[in-house]
């Protein structure tokens, strides 16, 4: 994996969905988590589907659209298209709505796949039916957001590079990482590792903690439901926890890694690392992603989450490791 | 003990009605009631001129209501004098004064200012469209507020939506939200009352913002009649982006000494399945003394504020829930998930 699929133009900025503040779920305390877009894995179970596509993206709620219009007069390329009378063969995926001003029925039809994400008909839009995955954002910007969590929080935890996958952006990772550590700001860093070495080390230095992602023990599990095996991802693990501390995440999916053989495998991998490794935090599956699913217009491939008993079961199998082990 | 006599909750003052009641004189018969002449704000030629003439006009009101109010303060010590009350503090026995006669060493006063969310957004609602990027005339925008948008639902959707609202993250608004705050303070208190002591400023109303509602017409920040009115010195409910990082930040626009009469933050708190809560509690607080709040209404969110939140989700888009350990805007959750985290709330009691 190469450095160059970085889809930032220059290295003034990054390329992020969001900034969320006040974020409970990236590590210790109260933290301010950076959302990167791009990401080489695609898991099946993904919930922040917006992330993974390098390039930018347009969500549309439908439910949101009241078939104004208005993005139809703004797109360069006339995408959107206010039809009155049409068949529903005729319909391309689009909605049906009742006109606010002139009580007709309105269809709203969009060509999504000829989509530029200038975001113009979302800029536009009243209604906000329209979002705007994917912003090249300067990093003096990113860094100044950052920064209001230490000034509003006497118990600011810090801030998290998350995503996608951060560090295809390592260059603007380490920037941004820098400058917090300048100002003693804690530095979280969430990667999955599917990664040439060089790249996580490029950012050890100013990193505090690595929030790991684990998704399954098996080479062919993993392959099956991410896409790549994870040899690579295992033998950086390894290198990772002698130098750093890392705590390592896995969202449990009933039936894809809950299994015995993969817990086994996942204990094997896990104990072999470093004292370094701090805490596994077991993740349940959730479907909170799946308007974001409909929104980028696809369905939401469908899991299920394990039942308490499985959930307890697996507690007691981690706890074997000898690592703070929690469920999240 | 208390040495404390504050007169309050004798006038909520609904902002957002007042703008109402400028810029349609006609129906509102109260400013010729009080011999009040009206500067027209809608007959502004800039926003500033139009500014003045809200906050004029206010003081003016406001001054009528203190007079009122003094009025009858004169013969509260003959109509209802306290002894026992008074027997309680001690300077009232050192002086031997009735605490209705200004007894108590505090003697303030304080009307409160209800709907500042609303009445901000309004104002710099009018500001943008009308006098900045020019999309409505005046006229346009009154007749907007006059049918209650009525046919015009991208309009009222664009006042919503597009111009930047008081407790998100833009500098220009935090700087107009921190002006109207300071002269409402101005405006509102440094009058003196019939027992020695002065009005002051405040911003609460614990529960009344929910009765005012129904009498609040449409107002220019997209709200329809009848809607929810911001609470407190709260942002507006349907203003999106607004978790716990952006209302502490809003407060800074606040000098809260200019409030000494109260001025009351509302927060929902997540519904969490297990305890974790209590550390977010803790700094929450902490962040709310830091940003040199005044008073913090804590609320964890019962099962009817979900139910409602269902049904009407554009004024609860900032109500966070917790699902397996993430929080998430109840409103972009599923209807399957909504009714499991209502379901749980049921169970919890
Ligand atoms: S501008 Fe928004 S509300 Fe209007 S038709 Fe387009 S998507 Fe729908
Ligand atoms: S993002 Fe740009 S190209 Fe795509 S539909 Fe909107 S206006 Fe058209
Ligand atoms: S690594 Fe994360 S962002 Fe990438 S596909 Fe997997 S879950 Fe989604």
């Amino acid at each position: 994996m190469r450095l160059s699929s970085e889809p930032c133009a220059t290295a003034e900025t990054a390329f992020i969905t969001n900034i969320q503040h006040f974020s409970l779920h990236d590590g210790p305390g109260v933290r301010t988590t950076v959302f990167f877009k791009g990401c080489n894995l695609h898991c099946a179970w993904c919930h922040n589907p917006e992330t993974i596509s390098s390039k930018g993206q347009v969500g549309f709620d439908v439910r949101r659209c009241i078939g104004c219009g208005t993005c139809g007069e703004v797109c360069p390329c006339r995408l959107h298209k206010m039809k009155t009378r049409l068949h529903e063969t005729d319909v391309i995926g689009c909605v049906k709505k009742e006109s606010p001003n002139e009580g007709e029925d309105v269809r709203h039809e969009w060509l999504r796949k000829e989509c530029l994400a200038c975001g113009r008909c979302v800029e536009a839009c009243p209604a906000n039916a329209l979002e705007l995955y994917g912003k090249h954002v300067s990093l003096s910007e990113i860094e100044k957001e950052c920064m209001r969590g230490k000034k509003n929080f006497p118990g600011f935890g810090g801030v998290t590079f998350s995503g996608g996958e951060c560090l295809l952006q390592a260059r603007q990772v380490f920037y941004l990482a820098s400058k917090m550590k300048a100002e003693g700001i804690s530095v979280c860093v969430d990667t999955a590792l599917h990664l040439p070495w060089d790249t996580v080390e490029g950012v050890l230095s100013v990193t505090d903690l690595f929030l790991v992602d684990m998704k399954a023990g098996l080479s062919d599990t993993h392959k099956k439901y991410v896409g790549v095996s994870n040899e690579r991802i295992c033998e950086n693990l390894k290198r990772l926890t002698q130098l750093a501390d890392c705590w390592v995440r896995i969202p449990v999916v009933h039936g894809v890694n809950d299994t015995e053989e993969e817990v086994e495998a996942m204990l094997n991998t896990l104990g072999g690392m470093g004292e370094r490794l701090k805490k596994i935090q077991l993740l349940t599956y959730h479907t909170l992603g799946e308007p974001k699913y409909r929104a980028l217009g696809t369905d939401m491939p469908r899991f299920e989450a394990p039942d308490e008993k499985r959930q307890e079961w697996m507690l007691e199998e981690f706890r074997r490791t000898g690592v703070c082990v929690e469920w999240n | 003990m208390s040495n404390e006599c504050n007169s309050r909750a004798f006038l909520y003052l609904n902002l957002p009605q007042m703008v109402s009641g400028m810029l349609f004189s006609e129906e509102f018969d109260f400013w010729s009631r009080e011999h009040i002449v009206l500067k027209r704000p809608d007959e502004a030629d800039t926003f500033e001129g139009f500014y003045e003439a809200v906050i004029y006009n206010l003081s003016q009101f406001l001054f009528a209501c203190a007079g009122h109010y003094n009025r009858f303060e004169q013969i509260w010590a003959e109509i209802n004098p306290m002894p026992l009350f008074s027997a309680t503090m001690q300077t009232c026995i050192d002086k031997k004064m009735d605490v209705t006669r200004g007894g108590a060493r505090y003697n303030s006063s304080s009307f409160s200012l209800i709907g500042i969310g609303t009445f901000i957004d309004s104002l710099y609602a009018i500001r943008k469209v009308v006098y900045e990027e020019r999309k409505l005339t005046m006229e346009q925008m009154k007749e907007l507020l006059r049918t209650d948008f009525a046919g015009q639902e991208a309009w009222r959707l664009y006042l919503q939506n597009k111009v930047p609202k008081y407790g998100q993250d833009d500098e220009e608004m935090a700087s107009f939200a921190g002006r109207v705050f300071r002269d409402l303070a101005v405006h509102s208190s440094g009058m003196p009352n019939a027992r020695g002591g002065y009005f002051e400023a405040s911003l609460f109303a614990f529960f009344f913002y929910d009765v005012l509602k129904e009498h609040t017409w449409a107002t220019a920040d997209g709200r329809h009649a009848g809607q929810r009115i911001s609470r407190g010195c709260n942002p507006v409910e349907s203003t999106k982006e607004i978790d716990a990082a952006t209302l502490m930040q809003s407060l800074r626009s606040i000098d809260f000494k200019d409030y000494p009469g109260c001025a009351v933050s509302y927060l929902e708190m997540p519904i969490s399945k297990n305890a974790a809560g209590t550390d977010v509690f803790v700094r929450i607080l902490e962040a709310f003394v830091h940003c040199g709040g005044n008073a913090l209404d804590f609320n964890v969110v019962d099962k009817e504020t979900l139910l409602q939140a269902k049904k009407d989700p554009d004024n609860h888009r900032n109500l966070i829930v917790r699902v397996c350990g993430y929080s998430a805007p109840f409103i972009s959750l599923s209807e399957e998930l909504q009714d499991e985290v209502i379901e749980r709330t049921m169970r919890n009691g």
